[in-house]
């Protein structure tokens, strides 16, 4: 008897449906598995055969064939146990095989029955919505994660008991309580936690309202992990659309809340500087999704970043622009999506105290050499730069200074984005980072003595063209945050300030 | 056949850049004319030397060393002292390496003068190669590198004390500007002193390592540099300089302080007093910019040290920051680190 069921293989951050067929004949016993599967996918069948049993359910000694198509997907992963067990329980006739329709099944076995939790249940939900399925039975720990695509019946089982009783009888396993996606998730840190560096935290308020890319230079032990942790809770709370997009790379990274719950609030990822570039944009013969695909809508913060090497820096500058990486492999060709905020930081020197001449030893070649490992491209794809210095005791056990809190700070982000929004509409910006070089002179006013600092500042500095405009874009969200249509002279000389420096002696 | 004529044409070419940069190297000899005076008198001079560029001359000439790693301190006094020696037609040696060396050499061409650097390697290697620009301008100003070793010898460490005592003894007076305890400078000093030179020091505050070795050349018996007058005048009593009318003795001169105030707190040979007096001043009060300026010593010092003293006004305080340092009396080392231009 023939029976097939769907189930969803993981294709990059996507879900594609994959049909599972099971038929019993006459024949030599044994079990058969063709279409593209890896050995994962292959060690199914013994898993499956063991769990039937030990669920009391017995499998006629027959030839059986298993099939998953279409055989040009690559099908990964554990998570067509449970599909294919199911479709052998239909070939089987111990279950009505029309119960089988309209359904995707997904989930690990385990020998003892046991339905296990895999990842990329969002985007396998939202594959199922995609090819009008009505159901989905699923691992019950992912049902909370599944739950955000919405509109389908989520049949959340234990066991292949639970699944039985289902299939057979109809019985819908004890529902738990799913929490909400939309739930505004709170950050566990907080701005008001960080006490003196007022220059660095205004820097970040800059960075998060314009997405401007941002560097800190400072000591070790500066604080500046703790201010990159922090920006994700300024930036301006994710639309429904851009949650759904981020937890669904995270539901196929596997990263979710402890109650289940899929991650959709801005992404932090820090990344170790031993990373290999793989790693970072992700990779694999069958790509799957690095670090800034991670980090996507988020913070990828680099700490420690001329320790990164050469060719994984390099690789961030085609996502900085395109914000997508395309990972051309002879599988296909795969986008990843990588729209992210740059979070840098560095020491000054290799020692960390330049130009604290009593106690750092560091040559000049040796301070020029450090700071050149950051390529002049990359560099230039960064518009704010500050310098993060070791608190004061008095800070630490003091009075805060200001009482900004992340709340505040990201009302404020909010205010500068809604201006953004206004301006870029129906182009293709959406933030002042991101305006063309040639459409600085139509949404960059300025009044005549910015124009004149700016000027000086030009010729005294020796910027280049591209510093020029890197400053006028960082002043445009300066006067957005104070809700100011032009540019004035205090928004260039706060660009001017946190500018990254053309060249350090 | 083919394969092998190619091969041997890009051996000939490279082979021929190599003769090009080699075809510079001039090679003089002890006896020959032109070899400088100074290293025919005093014993375990080289006997042959190799050079790009000229040779120094006979007039009055300084050597300005110091530390590698050094100071904004160190910069500004190397750099200065170079420019004016410079304009008093004095030429300077110094060992291009890092640092002092590299300022005082840079601070010579700004000032007009002739420059020579002593290396530690072939003439033809520039080291540290982030010299290149630098060895460039010395060469193409009328200078000179000069070496005792031929063309292609590695700059290893043995040779750059022994090169030490070269750049002391083509100096009438030598100038430590900043030194560590343990440093190559000092080298040069007692090299200086077992040929009978004079040495002078920059002094520093006790407890900066950087000032550790010169204040202990000035405990020894060098003498202490107060205004670069100092060293025109300690040129004089070697009889190889005569001095301007302005300077009588040690370059305390009243009116000289006062005219160029090059001995005096605020102002020195970087930023020129008619730039402190010819800035408007728009909209900020001035006490800010005062305040900053008293505040922005050689010590480098950052925005959030300085937030006190603007009241806490970031804005006002980047303001005037970057004011002073578009008016050229401070520098921003790295972001949001200051040091006094000057």
């Amino acid at each position: 008897m023939f029976s097939k069921v769907y189930s969803a293989a993981i294709c990059g951050v996507d879900a594609v449906s994959v049909c599972v067929e099971a038929d019993i004949s006459y024949g030599l016993p044994g079990m058969t598995m063709v279409g593209f599967l890896t050995a994962q996918v292959r060690e199914a069948q013994d898993r499956v055969r063991t769990a039937l049993r030990n669920a009391g359910i017995t499998i006629p000694p027959r030839k059986i064939t298993v099939n998953l198509s279409p055989a040009d997907i690559r099908k990964e992963g554990s998570r067509f146990d449970l599909p294919i067990a199911a479709a052998l329980l239909a070939a089987a006739e111990i279950i009505p095989a029309e119960r089988l329709r309209d359904t995707m099944i997904a989930g690990e076995l385990s020998l003892n029955g046991a339905v296990l939790p895999v990842t990329g249940m969002l985007a396998t939900a939202l594959c199922a919505k995609k090819e009008g399925l009505s159901r989905m039975i699923l691992p019950v720990e992912n049902a909370a994660e599944a739950s955000a695509a919405g509109e389908i019946e989520l049949i959340g089982v234990h066991s292949l008991e639970d699944l039985l009783a289902y299939l057979a009888d109809g019985v819908i396993p004890e529902r738990p309580e799913t929490p909400s996606l939309h739930r505004r998730k709170e950050y566990s840190v907080d701005f008001s936690e960080i006490r003196g560096q007022e220059t660095v935290k205004r820097a970040a308020l800059i960075a998060a309202a314009g997405f401007h890319n941002f560097l800190m230079v400072g000591t070790p032990g500066a604080g500046k992990t703790m201010i990159a942790k922090r920006i994700p809770t300024i930036m301006p709370p994710l639309t429904k659309e851009e949650q759904l997009e981020v937890a669904r790379i995270h539901s196929i990274a596997g990263r979710f809340h402890t109650d289940g719950t899929v991650i959709t609030e801005r992404p932090f990822r820090s990344p170790h500087h031993t990373i290999s570039p793989q790693a970072l944009a992700g990779g694999g013969a069958h790509p799957v999704p690095g670090e800034i695909t991670l980090a996507h809508r988020g913070v990828l913060f680099l700490d420690e970043m001329p320790e990164f090497s050469r060719q994984s820096l390099e690789i961030l500058r085609q996502p900085l622009e395109d914000r997508e990486i395309v990972i051309a492999r002879t599988a296909g060709t795969f986008h990843f999506p990588a729209d992210f905020l740059l979070v840098a930081a560095m020491n000054p020197c290799p020692c960390g105290y330049y130009p604290d001449r009593n106690r750092c030893m560091c040559s000049p070649t040796a301070v020029s050499r450090y700071r050149q490992k950051i390529s002049r491209p990359l560099l230039d794809r960064i518009d704010l730069s500050t310098q993060v210095q070791r608190v004061t005791y008095d800070m630490l056990t003091g009075a805060p200074e200001s009482e900004d809190d992340s709340g505040k700070m990201r009302e404020h982000v909010i205010e500068a984005v809604k201006i953004q929004k206004e301006r870029f509409d129906g182009t293709a910006c959406t933030f002042n980072s991101e305006i063309p070089s040639s459409d600085i002179p139509k949404y960059c006013p300025m009044t005549p003595d910015a124009e004149a600092l700016l000027k000086r500042a030009y010729l005294g500095m020796e910027m280049t063209a591209r510093s020029y405009h890197r400053i006028i874009r960082v002043a445009r969200t300066c006067a957005d945050l104070d809700g100011e249509e032009m540019i004035r002279k205090k928004h260039i000389e706060e660009a001017v300030f946190y500018r990254v420096a053309e060249e350090h002696r | 056949m083919r394969a092998e004529e190619q091969v041997k044409l890009t051996d000939n070419k490279e082979e021929k850049q190599m003769q090009d940069i080699h075809e510079k190297i001039r090679h003089i000899r002890e006896w020959e004319t032109g070899f400088p005076k100074r290293l025919r008198e005093l014993k375990g001079m080289p006997k042959e030397l190799y050079y790009i560029g000229t040779l120094p001359p006979e007039g009055p000439a300084v050597s300005i060393v110091g530390a590698r790693s050094c100071t904004a301190y160190g910069r500004e006094k190397a750099m200065g002292l170079g420019k004016y020696l410079a304009e008093h037609g004095v030429t300077v040696i110094s060992g291009m390496a890092d640092g002092i060396d590299g300022y005082a050499h840079e601070g010579a061409i700004q000032g007009g003068g002739k420059t020579y650097a002593v290396l530690g390697c072939g003439a033809d290697i520039c080291y540290p190669k982030r010299h290149a620009g630098l060895r460039d301008a010395i060469i193409g100003t009328g200078g000179g590198v000069l070496t005792e070793y031929p063309g292609g010898s590695e700059p290893a460490a043995w040779r750059f004390p022994a090169r030490n005592r070269i750049i002391s003894a083509l100096a009438d007076v030598v100038v430590v500007v900043e030194a560590r305890r343990r440093s190559g400078s000092l080298i040069t000093a007692d090299f200086a002193l077992e040929q009978g030179k004079t040495v002078l020091a920059f002094p520093g505050r006790m407890g900066d390592r950087l000032s550790e070795g010169t204040n202990t050349l000035i405990a020894q018996g060098a003498g202490i540099i107060s205004t670069f007058d100092s060293v025109l005048w300690e040129l004089a009593q070697c009889g190889r300089y005569i001095l301007p009318e302005k300077i009588t003795a040690c370059g305390t001169s009243s009116d000289k302080r006062k005219k160029d105030g090059s001995g005096t707190e605020r102002s020195g040979i970087e930023a020129p007093d008619s730039a402190a007096d010819g800035i408007p001043e728009i909209s900020r009060p001035e006490n800010l910019r005062d305040i900053l300026r008293d505040q922005i010593g050689y010590d480098p010092v950052s925005t959030q040290e300085l937030l006190p003293s603007a009241g806490g006004d970031l804005a006002g305080l980047q303001s005037a920051l970057l004011d002073l340092v578009l008016d050229g009396f401070v520098e921003e080392l790295t972001p949001g680190v200051y040091v006094k231009r000057g």
